[in-house]
């Protein structure tokens, strides 16, 4: 449980990684994740071991979008497994987030 | 805190038989500070609690009248949601009877003989427990009315939520489960008619929960209905409450979509869907014709230049059904573990159920399935197609305002053209000058028709007189976004123009159309309207005007509409 945060060894790349459940009781833990970074930053969201998102989750992916720039701002979700990828696809992220 | 720190203005009830005693007490408790207020036996000490209102008590157990047990029991029931320390001062030794004093409610006992100090100790230990359960007792009054409060508001707000969001005209032939909890977890189910016809429906998810996601529904509701009456369409209808929501809900808020437009005359379904799960389009048999799935993010997200009104259709059959549901309904967990699914939902379809049992086949499903944990928080809704056949055309009734003479013209070029719908400015034109909501829906018609002539049949050559451009149905939504894209130029001119008669007025429409590349403007062959020859819409056109005609090509139609009982 929790999400796990590291800034990669060039300090160009924040890889976020929400463990177990990515929800309303993530809020805190996935926005310290990312809010000591600034805008400009490659962010990239790993859901490997994500077993569970709401749409609690999907706002705070938005949040980082805009901590991230908004429409200039470049966030990777990546690695989600087949249930969390349906998520994805309903809500049509890919218009907004490079989903892998 | 030392025993000789005055405790100014406490008032302490003595219960004291004894004189001496009762003298020796009174000087120590003066010594610390406090008000004095003394009882020679049980009865009066009772009478005293009761007047004087102490903050403490201090109670001998051997007293005439009545003993200090049975006064403790009496003060004790005097104020049960108070606490007023009661000590017992006594000379007994005997365990039963010390433990007696606690047990009729006495907080604390102390044994003669006793040292200033002592009972000093004693007081404040006391005083600091009474304090504690003061400030306790407080934050429990103030959490009660709190709760009470934010009950009241619930109640409230669901009666307001509920009356917007079960509003509007429902027709026969819809059936929805929409429970309170789902209303207020940020559900919402909406229709309404437009005039030319069609049943609008809107079922929508907020993100988030409680009344955050409640309070949303309300502007978005708010424009459905006011842009149905309006003559607005579905695109329409999308575009403005994303950009409200976009406007109002913080950036992690949403709210997930579809935006339907049931054709009952034209026997056509429009979607727009966002981030919901797939729209069904069921047959007579039951089975799964079409879907819907979402092809747009969810309302409130993107900016109104990234919007996307892209409207996914569909030729409905006879008595096909449309069903449309939250992830509430797919998400549902059941009771061996996992969650109600998609497949799941869609297997109820399988079921050898009556097609009008279907419904309430899913709900039973579903309920079966979670056992226990059955929770109402979802939306599932069914629109009959067949049932819903709605709106009269061309009602009469009195006009509100009196006939005058006027008249207007709007001309549109391309670009404009290619995403501008002049229906509804036009018949806002008219409602408001001529006050002609009577005949609103007529009207509607007329000049939707005269549009689609104009654009659609003449500069697209979708339909109409160029048959060898002319489309398939399933082909026309796609064909006509592309021949529209590509249309480098043309124009659309109308020309209104009123003139007031006796009981009534004449509406003379003209609408011309041209300046596109490759357009025949070959005459009809006996320049009238001839069913055979014209679209459908056009054809109507004569059933609902005084006159209808070409003028000098299919390129300019006029028609004549009059309203009231004209001499």
């Amino acid at each position: 449980m929790g999400v796990e945060a590291s800034l990669s060894s060039d300090g160009r790349t924040v890889r976020i990684a929400p463990v177990g459940r990515f929800d309303f009781n993530s809020h805190r833990e996935f926005r310290d994740a990312y809010s000591k970074h600034p805008a400009g930053l490659s962010y990239v969201v790993d859901l490997r071991r994500t077993q569970y998102m709401d749409s609690s989750a999907l706002g705070m992916l938005l949040l980082l979008r805009e901590h991230a720039g908004g429409d200039a701002a470049r966030v990777v979700i990546e690695n989600a497994q087949a249930e969390i990828k349906s998520i994805l696809d309903v809500a049509n992220y890919h218009k907004l987030f490079d989903v892998r | 805190m030392s025993s000789d720190q005055p405790r100014g203005g406490l008032k302490v009830l003595v219960a004291e038989d004894d004189p001496p005693s009762c003298v020796l007490l009174k000087r120590m408790l003066g010594k610390f500070g406090f008000d004095v207020v003394v009882a020679r036996d049980g009865v009066e000490a009772v009478e005293k609690f009761s007047i004087e209102k102490p903050e403490l008590v201090l109670m001998d157990v051997m007293m005439p009248k009545m003993d200090g047990y049975e006064a403790a029991r009496s003060i004790k029931s005097i104020a049960p949601d108070e606490f007023v320390p009661l000590i017992f001062l006594t000379a007994i030794q005997d365990e039963d009877a010390l433990a007696k004093c606690l047990e009729v409610g006495g907080d604390a006992f102390l044994t003669k003989p006793y040292t200033r100090t002592i009972l000093g100790s004693k007081i404040d230990a006391m005083l600091r427990i009474r304090d504690l359960y003061a400030s306790v007792r407080q934050q429990n009054i103030a959490i009660t009315r709190l709760q009470q409060q934010f009950l009241a508001e619930q109640r409230l707000a669901e009666k307001v939520f509920s009356s917007v969001v079960r509003g509007g005209n429902r027709n026969d032939g819809i059936r929805s489960l929409l429970s309170p909890s789902a209303i207020f977890n940020g559900d919402l189910f909406v229709t309404a008619t437009r005039a030319t016809g069609e049943l609008h429906f809107l079922v929508a998810d907020f993100s988030g929960h409680g009344l955050s996601a409640a309070i949303a529904a309300m502007p978005a509701s708010d424009i459905f209905y006011s842009m149905t009456s309006g003559g607005y369409g579905i695109a329409d209808i999308a575009e403005t409450i994303n950009r409200k929501l976009k406007s109002i809900l913080p950036a992690d808020m949403f709210c997930a979509a579809c935006i339907g437009a049931v054709d009952t005359i034209e026997r056509k379904l429009a979607v727009w869907n966002g981030g919901m799960p797939p729209v069904l389009i069921v047959d007579s048999q039951n089975r799964i014709r079409a879907r819907a799935p979402s092809r747009h993010m969810a309302l409130g997200v993107l900016n109104a230049e990234r919007f996307d009104r892209a409207l996914q259709f569909f030729a409905l059959a006879g008595d096909d059904r449309i069903f449309a549901y939250t992830d509430g309904l797919v998400d549902a967990p059941i009771a061996t573990g996992g969650r109600f699914s998609q497949a799941g939902f869609e297997a109820c379809f399988d079921a050898p159920v009556a097609p009008g049992r279907q419904f309430d086949w899913i709900i039973d499903s579903l309920r079966e399935i979670s056992g226990e944990g059955f929770n109402d928080d979802l939306t599932l809704v069914e629109i009959d197609t067949q049932a819903t056949n709605v709106a009269a055309r061309g009602r009469e009734a009195a006009p509100s305002r009196a006939a005058s003479n006027w008249e207007t013209a709007l001309l549109i070029e391309v670009p404009a053209l290619r995403t501008y719908d002049p229906v509804p400015y036009l018949l806002g034109l008219l409602l408001e000058i001529q006050g002609l909501q009577p005949q609103k829906e007529t009207l509607l018609t007329i000049l939707s028709e005269l549009f689609k002539h104009a654009l659609d049949d003449r500069l697209l050559g979708l339909t109409g007189g160029s048959g060898a451009r002319s489309v398939e149905p399933e082909h026309y939504n796609s064909e006509r976004a592309t021949r529209l894209a590509a249309l480098a130029s043309g124009f659309v001119r109308f020309s209104i123009r009123h003139r007031a008669l006796t009981h009534g007025g004449d509406l003379t429409i003209q609408v011309e159309s041209g300046g596109a590349d490759g357009m025949d403007n070959a005459p009809p062959p006996d320049d009238r309207f001839n069913p055979s020859t014209m679209s459908r819409g056009l054809g109507m056109l004569r059933t609902l005007c005084a006159s209808a005609r070409f003028m000098g090509g299919a390129n300019r139609v006029e028609v004549v509409y009059r309203w009231g009982n004209p001499r």
